[in-house]
Protein backbone atom coordinates (compact mmCIF):
# COMPACT_ATOMS: atom_id res chain seq x y z
CA UNK A 1 0.00 0.00 0.00
CA UNK A 2 2.71 2.60 0.79
CA UNK A 3 4.53 1.99 -2.32
CA UNK A 4 1.18 2.60 -4.02
CA UNK A 5 1.01 5.74 -2.89
CA UNK A 6 4.44 6.75 -3.53
CA UNK A 7 4.35 5.88 -6.81
CA UNK A 8 0.78 7.98 -7.35
CA UNK A 9 2.37 10.90 -5.48
CA UNK A 10 5.79 10.27 -7.62
CA UNK A 11 3.39 10.24 -10.72
CA UNK A 12 1.55 13.44 -9.55
CA UNK A 13 4.68 15.26 -9.29
CA UNK A 14 5.96 14.29 -12.81
CA UNK A 15 2.92 15.80 -14.36
CA UNK A 16 2.94 19.02 -12.05
CA UNK A 17 6.06 19.27 -13.17
CA UNK A 18 6.75 21.22 -16.48
CA UNK A 19 8.19 20.23 -19.47
CA UNK A 20 11.87 21.37 -20.21
CA UNK A 21 11.67 23.10 -23.50
CA UNK A 22 8.90 25.05 -21.51
CA UNK A 23 11.13 25.06 -18.58
CA UNK A 24 13.67 26.55 -21.35
CA UNK A 25 11.05 29.15 -22.67
CA UNK A 26 10.79 30.88 -19.54
CA UNK A 27 13.96 30.89 -18.50
CA UNK A 28 15.14 32.46 -21.73
CA UNK A 29 12.34 35.25 -21.13
CA UNK A 30 13.09 35.52 -18.03
CA UNK A 31 17.23 36.32 -18.90
CA UNK A 32 16.34 38.61 -22.12
CA UNK A 33 13.94 40.51 -19.84
CA UNK A 34 17.05 40.94 -17.62
CA UNK A 35 19.23 41.94 -20.17
CA UNK A 36 16.82 44.25 -21.79
CA UNK A 37 16.01 45.86 -18.65
CA UNK A 38 19.91 46.44 -17.90
CA UNK A 39 20.46 47.93 -21.50
CA UNK A 40 17.43 50.32 -20.61
CA UNK A 41 19.17 52.09 -18.06
CA UNK A 42 19.96 55.47 -19.93
CA UNK A 43 24.47 55.27 -18.96
CA UNK A 44 24.46 51.61 -20.99
CA UNK A 45 22.60 53.18 -23.56
CA UNK A 46 24.77 56.30 -24.20
CA UNK A 47 27.73 54.60 -23.70
CA UNK A 48 26.49 52.11 -26.48
CA UNK A 49 25.23 54.56 -29.11
CA UNK A 50 28.60 57.10 -28.87
CA UNK A 51 31.38 54.38 -28.87
CA UNK A 52 29.51 52.49 -31.86
CA UNK A 53 29.23 56.38 -33.11
CA UNK A 54 32.80 57.14 -32.09
CA UNK A 55 34.02 53.90 -33.54
CA UNK A 56 32.29 53.85 -36.99
CA UNK A 57 33.66 57.03 -37.95
CA UNK A 58 36.83 55.25 -37.62
CA UNK A 59 36.29 51.94 -39.70
CA UNK A 60 34.45 54.19 -42.10
CA UNK A 61 37.65 56.88 -42.62
CA UNK A 62 39.84 53.60 -42.64
CA UNK A 63 37.71 52.33 -45.58
CA UNK A 64 37.35 56.01 -47.14
CA UNK A 65 34.11 56.20 -47.07
CA UNK A 66 34.00 59.85 -46.11
CA UNK A 67 31.64 60.70 -42.60
CA UNK A 68 31.53 63.23 -40.62
CA UNK A 69 30.75 62.80 -36.55
CA UNK A 70 28.45 66.17 -35.84
CA UNK A 71 27.82 64.97 -32.74
CA UNK A 72 28.17 61.81 -30.08
CA UNK A 73 25.17 59.97 -31.81
CA UNK A 74 24.79 61.31 -34.98
CA UNK A 75 26.93 60.37 -38.31
CA UNK A 76 26.79 62.23 -41.96
CA UNK A 77 27.74 61.53 -45.28
CA UNK A 78 30.07 63.54 -46.28
CA UNK A 79 29.52 63.08 -49.95
CA UNK A 80 26.62 61.58 -52.36
CA UNK A 81 22.95 61.24 -50.84
CA UNK A 82 24.69 62.99 -47.30
CA UNK A 83 22.16 61.21 -45.23
CA UNK A 84 22.36 61.19 -41.75
CA UNK A 85 22.59 58.32 -39.60
CA UNK A 86 21.64 58.98 -35.67
CA UNK A 87 22.69 55.38 -33.80
CA UNK A 88 20.06 54.32 -31.55
CA UNK A 89 20.20 51.69 -29.18
CA UNK A 90 19.07 48.90 -32.22
CA UNK A 91 21.88 49.71 -34.11
CA UNK A 92 24.41 49.16 -31.45
CA UNK A 93 24.32 45.08 -32.05
CA UNK A 94 23.15 45.03 -28.42
CA UNK A 95 19.58 43.17 -28.93
CA UNK A 96 20.75 39.87 -31.08
CA UNK A 97 23.90 39.97 -28.37
CA UNK A 98 21.18 39.80 -25.12
CA UNK A 99 18.73 37.56 -27.05
CA UNK A 100 21.73 34.78 -28.05
CA UNK A 101 23.20 35.33 -24.24
CA UNK A 102 19.51 34.56 -22.83
CA UNK A 103 18.63 31.63 -25.29
CA UNK A 104 22.05 30.10 -24.13
CA UNK A 105 22.17 30.83 -20.36
CA UNK A 106 18.70 29.37 -20.40
CA UNK A 107 19.85 26.29 -22.34
CA UNK A 108 21.04 23.14 -19.97
CA UNK A 109 24.84 23.02 -20.91
CA UNK A 110 27.98 23.03 -18.40
CA UNK A 111 29.12 25.91 -17.45
CA UNK A 112 32.09 26.48 -19.10
CA UNK A 113 30.41 26.01 -22.60
CA UNK A 114 27.95 28.20 -21.53
CA UNK A 115 30.36 30.79 -21.20
CA UNK A 116 32.12 30.60 -24.93
CA UNK A 117 28.54 30.26 -26.08
CA UNK A 118 28.15 34.19 -24.53
CA UNK A 119 31.52 35.06 -25.23
CA UNK A 120 31.32 33.69 -28.98
CA UNK A 121 27.78 35.07 -29.28
CA UNK A 122 29.27 38.80 -28.40
CA UNK A 123 31.74 38.79 -30.78
CA UNK A 124 29.16 37.76 -33.53
CA UNK A 125 26.44 40.24 -32.57
CA UNK A 126 28.94 43.04 -32.34
CA UNK A 127 31.24 42.51 -35.21
CA UNK A 128 28.34 41.36 -37.55
CA UNK A 129 26.58 44.59 -36.44
CA UNK A 130 29.70 46.53 -37.50
CA UNK A 131 29.54 44.88 -40.93
CA UNK A 132 25.91 45.98 -41.22
CA UNK A 133 26.24 49.54 -40.24
CA UNK A 134 29.46 49.93 -42.74
CA UNK A 135 27.46 47.90 -45.30
CA UNK A 136 24.47 50.33 -45.53
CA UNK A 137 26.70 53.45 -44.84
CA UNK A 138 28.56 52.56 -48.06
CA UNK A 139 24.80 51.74 -50.32
CA UNK A 140 23.26 55.04 -49.00
CA UNK A 141 26.15 56.96 -50.85
CA UNK A 142 24.66 55.91 -54.22
CA UNK A 143 20.83 55.63 -53.20
CA UNK A 144 18.38 56.04 -50.06
CA UNK A 145 16.04 53.04 -51.82
CA UNK A 146 18.89 50.60 -51.60
CA UNK A 147 20.03 51.81 -48.08
CA UNK A 148 16.34 50.94 -47.26
CA UNK A 149 15.94 47.83 -48.33
CA UNK A 150 19.77 46.33 -47.15
CA UNK A 151 18.12 48.00 -43.49
CA UNK A 152 14.73 46.74 -43.34
CA UNK A 153 14.73 43.55 -45.39
CA UNK A 154 18.54 42.07 -45.83
CA UNK A 155 20.39 42.63 -42.64
CA UNK A 156 16.92 42.60 -40.53
CA UNK A 157 16.71 38.98 -41.99
CA UNK A 158 20.47 38.35 -41.74
CA UNK A 159 20.68 39.18 -38.24
CA UNK A 160 17.81 36.99 -37.58
CA UNK A 161 19.32 34.16 -39.02
CA UNK A 162 22.02 34.50 -37.29
CA UNK A 163 20.81 34.43 -34.14
CA UNK A 164 19.16 31.35 -35.21
CA UNK A 165 22.07 29.91 -36.78
CA UNK A 166 24.20 30.66 -33.94
CA UNK A 167 22.32 29.32 -31.46
CA UNK A 168 21.33 25.77 -33.63
CA UNK A 169 25.56 25.40 -34.30
CA UNK A 170 25.76 26.00 -30.44
CA UNK A 171 22.88 23.62 -29.09
CA UNK A 172 25.01 20.97 -31.25
CA UNK A 173 28.55 21.92 -31.13
CA UNK A 174 27.91 22.03 -26.79
CA UNK B 1 8.44 15.24 -49.67
CA UNK B 2 11.27 14.68 -48.33
CA UNK B 3 15.03 16.10 -48.91
CA UNK B 4 18.28 15.20 -47.51
CA UNK B 5 18.11 17.49 -44.26
CA UNK B 6 22.30 17.38 -44.30
CA UNK B 7 22.12 19.18 -47.74
CA UNK B 8 22.35 22.38 -46.71
CA UNK B 9 23.18 24.12 -49.96
CA UNK B 10 20.12 22.48 -50.78
CA UNK B 11 18.52 23.81 -48.21
CA UNK B 12 19.47 27.46 -48.01
CA UNK B 13 18.66 27.94 -51.82
CA UNK B 14 15.11 26.57 -51.31
CA UNK B 15 15.03 29.01 -48.30
CA UNK B 16 16.18 31.82 -50.15
CA UNK B 17 13.93 31.41 -52.65
CA UNK B 18 10.73 30.78 -50.38
CA UNK B 19 11.51 33.63 -48.69
CA UNK B 20 11.87 36.32 -51.62
CA UNK B 21 8.38 34.98 -52.51
CA UNK B 22 7.01 35.43 -48.94
CA UNK B 23 8.53 38.98 -49.06
CA UNK B 24 7.23 39.86 -52.10
CA UNK B 25 3.21 39.11 -50.62
CA UNK B 26 4.19 40.76 -47.61
CA UNK B 27 5.41 43.86 -49.15
CA UNK B 28 2.10 43.54 -50.80
CA UNK B 29 -0.63 42.99 -48.05
CA UNK B 30 1.73 44.98 -45.15
CA UNK B 31 0.48 48.50 -46.92
CA UNK B 32 -2.93 47.47 -46.96
CA UNK B 33 -2.87 46.30 -43.56
CA UNK B 34 -0.98 49.32 -42.76
CA UNK B 35 -3.76 51.81 -43.73
CA UNK B 36 -6.42 49.76 -42.19
CA UNK B 37 -4.64 49.84 -38.93
CA UNK B 38 -3.91 53.70 -38.85
CA UNK B 39 -7.96 54.22 -39.49
CA UNK B 40 -8.89 51.96 -36.63
CA UNK B 41 -5.98 53.37 -34.27
CA UNK B 42 -7.50 56.58 -34.65
CA UNK B 43 -10.90 55.59 -34.60
CA UNK B 44 -10.39 53.63 -31.25
CA UNK B 45 -8.09 55.88 -29.60
CA UNK B 46 -10.08 59.05 -30.54
CA UNK B 47 -10.89 59.62 -26.75
CA UNK B 48 -7.27 59.51 -26.02
CA UNK B 49 -5.70 61.40 -28.61
CA UNK B 50 -8.10 64.49 -28.88
CA UNK B 51 -5.70 66.81 -31.02
CA UNK B 52 -5.74 63.61 -33.56
CA UNK B 53 -1.66 63.89 -33.25
CA UNK B 54 -1.16 61.41 -36.32
CA UNK B 55 0.96 58.17 -35.68
CA UNK B 56 5.00 58.58 -36.60
CA UNK B 57 5.39 55.11 -37.66
CA UNK B 58 5.65 53.96 -40.93
CA UNK B 59 3.72 51.37 -42.48
CA UNK B 60 7.16 49.27 -42.29
CA UNK B 61 6.03 48.89 -38.72
CA UNK B 62 6.45 45.64 -36.87
CA UNK B 63 8.54 44.91 -39.30
CA UNK B 64 10.67 42.64 -37.30
CA UNK B 65 7.52 40.49 -36.15
CA UNK B 66 7.32 39.74 -39.71
CA UNK B 67 10.48 38.86 -40.91
CA UNK B 68 11.05 36.59 -38.16
CA UNK B 69 7.55 34.89 -38.82
CA UNK B 70 8.40 34.61 -42.62
CA UNK B 71 11.88 33.29 -41.68
CA UNK B 72 10.83 30.74 -39.70
CA UNK B 73 7.95 29.75 -42.23
CA UNK B 74 10.88 29.85 -44.98
CA UNK B 75 13.02 27.64 -43.00
CA UNK B 76 10.40 25.05 -42.08
CA UNK B 77 8.78 24.93 -45.61
CA UNK B 78 13.18 24.74 -47.07
CA UNK B 79 13.52 21.43 -44.64
CA UNK B 80 10.12 19.59 -45.76
CA UNK B 81 10.58 16.37 -44.41
CA UNK B 82 7.94 14.11 -42.30
CA UNK B 83 8.32 15.51 -39.23
CA UNK B 84 7.32 19.02 -40.55
CA UNK B 85 4.22 17.69 -42.61
CA UNK B 86 3.43 16.35 -39.64
CA UNK B 87 4.09 19.39 -37.56
CA UNK B 88 1.88 21.27 -40.01
CA UNK B 89 -0.78 18.42 -40.03
CA UNK B 90 -1.20 18.80 -36.20
CA UNK B 91 -0.81 22.24 -35.72
CA UNK B 92 -2.13 24.12 -38.67
CA UNK B 93 -3.36 27.00 -37.07
CA UNK B 94 -0.96 27.50 -34.15
CA UNK B 95 1.56 27.92 -37.18
CA UNK B 96 -0.54 30.31 -39.08
CA UNK B 97 -3.07 31.49 -36.76
CA UNK B 98 -0.98 32.41 -33.53
CA UNK B 99 1.73 34.15 -35.30
CA UNK B 100 -0.63 36.01 -37.45
CA UNK B 101 -2.27 36.64 -33.52
CA UNK B 102 1.03 37.83 -32.79
CA UNK B 103 1.78 40.13 -35.20
CA UNK B 104 -2.09 41.54 -35.27
CA UNK B 105 -2.17 42.48 -31.21
CA UNK B 106 1.60 43.20 -30.45
CA UNK B 107 1.53 45.69 -34.02
CA UNK B 108 -1.60 47.32 -32.24
CA UNK B 109 -0.09 46.92 -28.82
CA UNK B 110 2.51 48.61 -29.19
CA UNK B 111 1.15 51.08 -31.29
CA UNK B 112 -1.36 51.59 -28.43
CA UNK B 113 1.69 52.25 -25.83
CA UNK B 114 3.89 54.51 -28.09
CA UNK B 115 0.77 57.23 -28.34
CA UNK B 116 0.57 56.71 -24.46
CA UNK B 117 4.50 57.32 -24.19
CA UNK B 118 4.51 60.51 -26.41
CA UNK B 119 5.64 62.88 -24.12
CA UNK B 120 5.87 60.34 -21.12
CA UNK B 121 9.21 59.25 -19.09
CA UNK B 122 7.87 56.27 -18.40
CA UNK B 123 10.90 54.40 -17.45
CA UNK B 124 8.24 51.29 -17.71
CA UNK B 125 6.59 51.97 -20.63
CA UNK B 126 9.78 52.63 -23.11
CA UNK B 127 10.86 49.69 -21.78
CA UNK B 128 7.86 47.58 -22.84
CA UNK B 129 8.24 49.38 -25.72
CA UNK B 130 12.08 47.99 -26.43
CA UNK B 131 10.92 44.44 -25.10
CA UNK B 132 8.15 44.30 -27.64
CA UNK B 133 10.07 45.82 -30.51
CA UNK B 134 13.43 44.75 -30.34
CA UNK B 135 13.51 41.79 -28.41
CA UNK B 136 10.16 40.29 -28.56
CA UNK B 137 10.28 40.10 -32.49
CA UNK B 138 12.76 37.68 -32.50
CA UNK B 139 11.79 35.81 -29.03
CA UNK B 140 8.57 35.25 -29.30
CA UNK B 141 7.76 33.73 -32.64
CA UNK B 142 10.98 31.65 -32.45
CA UNK B 143 9.61 29.84 -28.96
CA UNK B 144 6.51 29.34 -29.68
CA UNK B 145 7.72 28.08 -33.17
CA UNK B 146 10.44 26.07 -30.94
CA UNK B 147 7.79 24.73 -28.25
CA UNK B 148 5.66 23.57 -31.10
CA UNK B 149 8.37 21.94 -33.03
CA UNK B 150 9.64 20.18 -29.69
CA UNK B 151 5.99 18.71 -28.99
CA UNK B 152 5.94 17.35 -32.65
CA UNK B 153 9.86 16.23 -32.06
CA UNK B 154 10.75 18.02 -35.62
CA UNK B 155 13.03 19.72 -34.19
Amino acid sequence: MKNQNKSKQKNKLAKKNLSPVLIFILMALFYISLFIFLSSLSFIQNFLTQFTAFTLEIFLQLLRIPVDLINPVTLQLASGTRLKFVIIPDCTGLYPFAILAGFILAFPAKRGKKMLGILGAFFASFSINYLRMISIMAIAIHSQRAFEIAHLLIWQTSFIILVLGYFFWWIRWK
Amino acid sequence: MEINTKNYAWILLRFVIIFVLLIAFWTLLASIYAQAKMQVLQLALSWYNPSNTPFIRTPGFLQGYAITELTLLSLSLARWNKLNIKLWKQYPWSLLGVMLLLLVFFDFLSNFLELISQGSNSFFLNYTITWLLSAGSITLPFLMWLYLENKTKAL
